[in-house]
């Protein structure tokens, strides 16, 4: 009974917080304008994230019945997908450190670091999906 | 050695589908398909729900397979 209210505050938690993240992120630090136009695009995407996922949550409804999405099959294989993704990262940020440096590199852009960062979150994201479906 | 069950011969002959017996255990349905083909091993208090659920000995579900041993 606790995680079904959980379940059913969550998404409504996590686009309010987006969005007053955007929102103070905006104001804040955008020291010209303070455009708030930004901040737009955020919470719409995140309106549109819970509808694709309301819709598919439905569908797969229809499809298995009332079985949970989760159980402890999942959480066994989340748990072996993120121990082998922690050790590869840790690997691979390792290796392209030493190279980097090999290289002369000594300083890198926070830009820089900030997509490869979205590009890991991204692939994790991914990763886990399909460690979660297998 | 590994674990064998006979989770998919019993649930047949009583009838029951694949889509009720997870609904009723609150398992997914690729738990009890991965179950069924020894791909997974259940967790002691889902096997035992099993065994209750199905309405047999726990040890006439579930029981260790010892061919392996004997070919070594």
């Amino acid at each position: 009974m606790k995680n079904q209210k959980l379940q059913v505050w969550i998404w409504p938690l996590i686009i309010v917080g987006m969005i007053l993240g955007v929102i103070m992120g905006v104001y804040f630090f955008n020291d010209s304008t303070n455009n708030l136009s930004l901040a737009i695009s955020i919470p719409f995407g995140a309106v549109l994230g819970f509808i694709i996922f309301y819709l598919l949550s439905k569908r797969n409804k229809r499809k298995s019945g009332n079985t949970p999405s989760f159980d402890e099959r999942n959480t066994l294989m989340m748990q072996q997908f993120l121990v082998i993704a922690q050790n590869v990262i840790m690997l691979a940020v390792g290796t392209a450190l030493v190279i980097s440096y090999a290289k002369g590199i000594t300083s890198i852009n926070i830009e820089v670091l900030i997509v490869c960062w979205m590009i890991l979150f991204i692939l994790i994201g991914l990763g886990a999906l399909v460690a979660k479906r297998l | 050695m590994k674990v064998i069950n006979h989770i998919r011969e019993v649930r047949q002959r009583k009838g029951i589908t694949q889509i009720k017996l997870a609904e009723d255990l609150q398992v997914t349905r690729q738990t009890i398909n991965a179950i069924e083909k020894n791909k997974y091993n259940p967790s002691l208090e889902l096997s035992l729900k099993l065994a209750e659920y199905l309405d047999v000995p726990f040890t006439s579900l579930f029981y260790l397979d010892k061919s392996e041993e004997n070919a070594e």
